[in-house]
């Protein structure tokens, strides 16, 4: 694709069918972006030039997130994740391997050739599969850094027949007959689901029975993606895990007769299926058969309770039918005056009062990391004075490491959806907007597809199914901002300045967006309203803790063996969730801790494992609910490098408005930056822990204030860990300044660390001892991880 | 009307006002850097940090609204400690010199850049009157005085230091009716003062008093004054220079008593019961005794003679103070931004609006004073007497070096636009100006570019500074709470 050359006339038409408000500003840069793959000056200028936008406006704003660009950009955007679970997982190295396959030099992101410009991103929503890379809409899971030559060629061959295809709707009368149900969530897609779908189809034109194909919403064991699944009538349903394209045929042909003689006898070679279930591995993918009623299958699913992410697995996301036979809407119907409905059981009408009464009664808390009560919050809008309302959606979703509202948002739109609409009745409001982080394109179109179904129906627009209120949804998409996940700077994205968050109160309860009452709720709060109402406040309370009710969905992901996404009651323990559900740390490891809560959150140590998830016990353990993330560590991750991380992260999203975040969190960073690399002292800890309580206790907004906790939180559990740092040793072997690698006696001279070796530090030498040359060395762990006989030595 | 109380005042409050506002009417004063009163507060800087012990929470106190009930503390320990940290959190990245480093590095406090200006401006008079007030032995010291001055001059960083020293020696022997004309004793103030010891640090002492009105008697052993310059040869010093400037001194109305030792001449305890104070400027052990006493004080007589001036001059300070029934509170040294160096890369950014092109790679001028003064680089900053950032690091101590490492930002040309200047490394992300531009409706206007550490402002979309700044120049430069925003034409110090 050429570069497109830039235009006044392209311009002014991108703006017309845009917008001339202020609030355009980041709608018409994304749209310019689209078209030019970044923001030419000239383009700016007219655009200050046809519409309300200032051109300081326009230039805060474009320099402000980061998927806005202001030089030229390759054809393809290479976004290699850096989040946390890619981070643990060898991000790093992904990204390094990337740079080299370019030939990139330093401070350069795109090739000679424009082909391809390679960009950092927090947390592409895909933890479980980690390290993850995504290019242009593209995602790969897994990604090794020695294989991102074959994933580029990869790119490039199947960029040509990418002609998507569209998913065909079957007819409801296959019933009967199969189904086959494919994982389309995001998770699914990256492990290669699209492909399977296709592949499916195919194969399907060989058999003689009506199959039924359905993408069903995620079923949360992300880490077996892409997973398929096989239900005949009156047979136990069969899963399949990590099924690739070429596998489909075996998988359909075990289940279906087909048509002619000549494909069942090609089926008698294939043995596969038999290896998959004796786990044997195939390519360097391990692949498995599952049963549902397999024990580690079951322990997956068995302490989890399905309340946000109800039917996981078995609802086809955008299918409105079906949602309403499982019972959709019908908390809405209770809801909507003169109910045109039949509700559900024999219940009145539930006017905004009750509606409230019975958030209140659940004991609901936003799911957003604050736990503000949800009834308080919507009382307060619901009294607040004003003509106008909105309702807001948060479905920014920044924290790298956690994945649960895209799942939400994917796989339970018209949830999120109803949720919404009952929040406008309970408030008084007539319009409403979804803000979804531009890192999640899945996400934004199922929504869109879901409001478009739903407003076709009658469930959203001037007469919501003849009760006389009127609700209009939008979606707006973000940008590339963590710090807009922060209610006041989404509103200041919203309405197109630069997102930096203002001072609480005004809460935007009573001054929100454009100045009117605001009801701002995280994903997981709308998608738990309908349930509640639903089953009653009760049974939702029933759920939980004294003071945190109901669950929690966690996106559980780095050293664990089963990630996922996952629905647990409050309270449940990090124990059960790590042994049981995750069952145990990967490799057989030490368990070390658990990371809650992102860069706000905290370390829980191997020692309070069985911290129960709530929010007062997480917060009190000097971690943080937040949005969350768990990130599982094991033995061979260093705690100050980790700390490291996180700061990192928030140093770099920082909005730089308030002094104490933004230099605070760059000293700190440089001081931890320092210990990784043998070069501080032991006074340095003093001053770390001084300026951690100043930055926490002086910043304007969450992010400032939450920023220091893994600081915190890392040196409260693991000084030892600092001290040594601070003395120029690295316990856990992960740093890189104060490790070395050699290669002991118990070298067999395979020599698969010499072929391996990114930057040549091993000389080939069959049959011989091998030898690494620090001085070329990375110590990119590469030959630890490879050597068959353990015998790479890391000090 | 909501009433709190504010560090344990009682007051009553209109219903819109701030917490900053609310302490204002109680006559309290917060710091506050991002804040001017008429403009949208910014709450960015967090100096303003105020505690309300009713909910134990901190907030700035500048966009707090002013609630009923409140118990609000400014000056808590934390707070001061926070205010401290977060000034030098500021500090760490800040890109400039409040003093010029000749000015910092001269120990009498020579105002360089000043005497530069004002001789390059054309009026020697007024130059070498500075140089006598600040020096006292101008043309003394400059024979004998090795110029740290110079060592530290950024001129010098491009061609050849300024001739500091030399200035003001030419000044001082060109322009002797300086002295007679400015400089006269002051209005009697009844007290009287002995000084012991006629070296440096003794001259400097009397003269400093004597213009404070104070009688002062001047005891000297030997039969000249200057203790170690005395022993200078003609072409080290020549004695008609320093006779000359110590009848200067004299002229004042000074007593001087040579060839009198105290303690052998005239007994310790007559000066004691005589005199309102006595000054110790001498080496002397056996008077080490009545130091003790209250109205008796100490100066060093240092080997540097520029040394012994600064400590003439500080220790007669004291004791004027002491004489006026002041208390003695050492006046806390102002803050005092440095650049350390500049950098070779830096080189161009911090000439460019600085250095007089017709100067520009031209070494020393030794024959015109003028000349040579018109190589001065003024590296003392546009706003040291208003700048709040210098004014709070000051009243809280802070340390621009509080945190090891880190290295300044590097020097970024400033940006000129008739008669103000934009010096981007002394901005401190504030907004100010970007509030009033865009609230003035400017059609450029300033902008916030980037974000997080990397952000900072400057004319949006490329522009001037011009077009950035076509009818809120004044404001800016008024509203800016540093010199990031000042006129070319610089705020001098009152001396
Ligand atoms: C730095 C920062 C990031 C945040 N990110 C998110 C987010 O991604 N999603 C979210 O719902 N809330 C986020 N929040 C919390 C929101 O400000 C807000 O409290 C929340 O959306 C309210 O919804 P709730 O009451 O349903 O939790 C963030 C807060 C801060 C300070
Ligand atoms: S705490 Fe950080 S993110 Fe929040 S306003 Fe301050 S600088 Fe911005
Ligand atoms: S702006 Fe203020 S702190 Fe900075 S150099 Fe000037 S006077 Fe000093
Ligand atoms: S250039 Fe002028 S102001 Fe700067 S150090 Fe030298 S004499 Fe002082
Ligand atoms: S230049 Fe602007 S933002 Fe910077 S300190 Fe001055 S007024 Fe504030
Ligand atoms: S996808 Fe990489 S951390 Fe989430
Ligand atoms: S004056 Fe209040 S934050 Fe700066």
């Amino acid at each position: 694709m050429p570069r497109t050359e830039f235009s006044i006339d392209d311009v002014d038409r991108l703006v017309a069918e845009t917008g001339h408000g202020k609030e355009a500003v980041i709608p018409i840069l994304h749209a310019l972006q689209d078209r030019y793959r970044y923001l030419p000056d000239a383009a700016l200028a007219r655009v200050c030039e046809i519409t309300e936008i200032t051109p300081a406006t326009i230039e805060g704003v474009a320099t402000f997130f980061t998927r806005f660009r202001r030089r030229p950009m390759g054809e393809h955007a290479i976004r290699v994740c850096d989040g946390t679970a890619c981070h643990v997982k060898g991000a790093p190295a992904v990204f390094d391997a990337f740079t080299k396959a370019l030939d990139l030099g330093s401070g350069e992101d795109t090739d000679k050739q424009g082909q391809f410009t390679v960009q950092r991103v927090a947390c592409l929503g895909c933890c479980t599969l980690a390290p993850a890379v995504q290019i242009d809409h593209v995602t790969y899971g897994h990604v090794q850094p020695e294989k991102v030559s074959d994933l580029l060629e990869d790119f490039l061959a199947s960029e040509a027949d990418r002609k998507a295809r569209p998913l065909k709707h079957y007819a409801e009368d296959a019933a009967g007959a199969g189904e086959i149900r494919v994982g389309l969530g995001s998770c699914c897609i990256a492990g290669g689901s699209d492909k399977v779908r296709v592949a499916l189809e195919d194969v399907l034109q060989t058999v003689d029975a009506s199959v039924r194909v359905k993408r069903v919403s995620c079923v949360g064991m992300c880490h077996q993606t892409p997973l398929l699944e096989v239900r005949l009538p009156g047979r136990p349903p069969s899963l399949y895990a990590k099924v690739q394209a070429e596998d489909v045929g075996e998988i359909v042909r075990r289940h279906f007769a087909p048509r002619t003689r000549s494909v069942r006898v090609r089926t008698g070679i294939g043995h596969w299926l038999e290896r998959l279930y004796t786990g044997d591995h195939r390519d360097v993918l391990e692949r498995h058969g599952i049963d549902v009623r397999d024990r580690p299958v079951a322990a997956f699913l068995s302490k989890q309770q399905r309340l946000a992410t109800e039917y996981c697995g078995e609802i086809d996301p955008v299918d409105l039918d079906e949602y309403l036979r499982l019972r959709g809407f019908e908390a809405l119907a209770r809801c909507l005056p003169g109910s045109a409905h039949t509700g559900g059981p024999s219940c009145a009408r539930l006017d905004s009062e009750a509606i409230i009464g019975e958030l209140r009664a659940s004991g609901l808390r936003g799911r957003g990391g604050a736990g503000f009560p949800t009834a308080r919050k919507w009382d307060a809008v619901r009294g607040a004075a004003g003509e106008r309302k909105y309702v807001i959606c948060n479905g920014d979703e920044g924290d790298p490491g956690a994945f649960m509202d895209r799942m939400i948002l994917e796989s339970y739109p018209f949830r999120v959806i109803e949720g919404m609409i009952i929040g406008s009745l309970a408030v008084g409001a007539h319009e409403g907007f979804l803000y979804i982080r531009a890192e999640y394109p899945l996400a934004i179109a199922r929504i869109e597809e879901a409001l478009r179904i739903a407003e076709a129906a009658g469930y959203l627009g001037d007469d919501i199914r003849g009760s006389g209120h009127a609700f209009r949804l939008r979606v707006v998409e973000g940008a590339g901002a963590f710090v807009c996940g922060e209610e006041t700077a989404l509103l200041a994205a919203m309405e197109g300045r630069r997102a930096t968050p203002n001072i609480r109160p005004p809460y935007p309860a009573l001054e929100g967006l454009h100045g009117c009452p605001t009801l701002v709720n995280n994903t997981e709060t709308f998608a738990l309203v309908p349930w509640i109402l639903r089953h009653g406040a009760a049974a939702f309370a029933a759920f939980g803790t004294a003071h945190s009710r109901g669950t929690k969905v966690f996106s559980l992901a780095g050293k664990v063996n089963r990630g996922g996404l996952i629905e647990v009651p409050m309270g449940t323990s990090i124990r059960e969730i790590v042994e049981d559900i995750g069952g145990g740390v990967q490799g057989g490891k030490q368990f070390k801790a658990v990371q809650v809560g992102g860069p706000s959150g905290g370390c829980i140590p191997a020692a309070l494992i069985d911290t129960p998830v709530d929010y007062e016990a997480l917060t009190a353990a000097g971690a943080m609910m937040g949005s969350g993330g768990l990130v599982v560590l094991d033995e061979s991750d260093c705690m100050v490098e980790m700390t490291r991380y996180f700061l990192s992260f928030t140093q770099l999203e920082s909005c730089g408005k308030c002094t104490p975040c933004r230099v605070g969190t760059k000293r700190m960073l440089e001081i931890v930056e320092r210990l990784c690399e043998g070069k501080a002292e032991p006074v340095d800890l003093a001053e770390l822990e001084t300026l951690a309580r100043v930055v926490k206790e002086n910043s304007l907004c969450g992010l400032g204030k939450t920023a220091p906790n893994p600081v915190l939180t890392t040196m409260r559990y693991f000084r030892e860990e600092f001290e040594a740092h601070a003395e120029g040793r690295c316990p856990a072997g992960r740093c890189k300044s104060l490790i070395t690698y050699s290669i002991t006696g118990d070298c067999i001279g395979c020599t698969k660390c010499a072929v391996n070796c990114p930057s040549g530090a091993i000389a080939f030498r069959p049959y011989e001892q091998h030898e690494i040359d620090p001085a070329v060395c990375t110590r990119c762990n590469g030959c630890f991880e490879i050597c068959p006989v353990d015998a790479v030595k890391v000090e | 009307m909501p009433r709190l109380r504010i560090d344990g005042n009682s007051v009553d409050v209109p219903v819109e006002a701030t917490v900053l506002e609310a302490a204002a009417l109680a006559g309290i004063d917060i710091p506050a850097l991002c804040h001017v009163p008429g403009l949208r507060p910014q709450t960015s800087c967090m100096l303003c940090v105020v505690e309300d012990k009713r909910s134990g929470k901190t907030f700035p106190s500048c966009s707090t609204r002013a609630e009923d009930g409140m118990i609000i503390e400014t000056g808590t320990e934390a707070l001061r400690a926070a205010r401290k940290e977060v000034l030098q959190l500021l500090l760490s990245e800040h890109v400039g010199d409040c003093e010029a480093p000749c000015r910092r590095i001269c120990p009498a406090a020579l105002e360089v850049p000043l005497m530069m200006r004002t001789v390059a401006a054309g009026d020697r008079d007024a130059a070498a009157r500075l140089a006598q007030a600040a020096l006292i032995l101008p043309e003394t010291l400059g024979w004998v005085c090795n110029a740290p001055c110079e060592r530290g001059c950024h001129r010098g960083s491009f061609d050849e230091p300024l001739l500091i020293k030399e200035m003001h020696r030419r000044l001082a022997h060109e322009v002797p009716s300086a002295r007679g004309i400015a400089f006269a004793a002051g209005p009697s103030s009844g007290k009287c003062v002995a000084i012991v010891g006629g070296g440096v640090a003794g001259l400097a002492a009397a003269w400093t008093l004597a213009l404070r009105g104070h009688a002062c008697t001047l005891y000297e052993r030997e039969a000249r004054c200057g203790g170690p310059l005395r022993d200078l040869n003609e072409a080290e010093l020549p004695r008609a220079v320093f006779d000359a400037e110590v009848q200067n001194i004299i002229g004042l109305g000074v007593d001087l008593r040579t060839g009198c030792t105290v303690g052998r001449d005239v007994a310790m305890e007559e000066l004691l019961g005589t005199f309102d104070a006595v000054l110790l400027a001498c080496q002397d052990d056996t008077l080490e005794d009545a130091e003790d006493e209250e109205h008796v004080f100490t100066a060093i007589e240092f080997p540097m003679a520029v040394n012994a001036v600064a400590e003439g001059k500080g220790v007669a300070d004291e004791v004027d103070r002491f004489l006026r029934g002041l208390p003695s509170v050492p006046r806390r040294k102002p803050f005092d931004c440095r650049l350390v160096e500049v950098r070779e890369p830096e080189k161009a950014a911090f000439a460019a609006h600085r250095m007089d092109p017709a100067t520009h790679g031209r070494g020393r001028e030794r024959d015109a004073i003028e000349a040579e003064a018109r190589r001065c680089l003024h590296c003392d900053c546009l706003k040291l007497e208003s700048c709040k950032l210098r004014q709070y690091a000051t009243e809280y101590g802070a340390n621009q070096f509080a945190y090891r490492d880190v290295n300044r930002p590097s020097i970024e040309t400033a940006l000129v636009a008739g008669s103000v200047v934009f010096e981007p490394g002394k901005c401190i992300r504030c907004g100010l100006c970007v509030e009033i531009t865009a609230v003035r409706g400017e059609p450029w206007g300033m902008a916030f570019v980037q974000r997080g550490f990397d952000a900072r402002v400057r004319p949006a979309l490329g522009h001037s500074l011009e077009d950035a700044l076509t009818k809120t120049a004044r404001e800016c430069v008024e509203a800016c709470p540093t010199a990031a925003f000042a006129w070319r034409d610089r705020e001098e110090r009152e001396s």
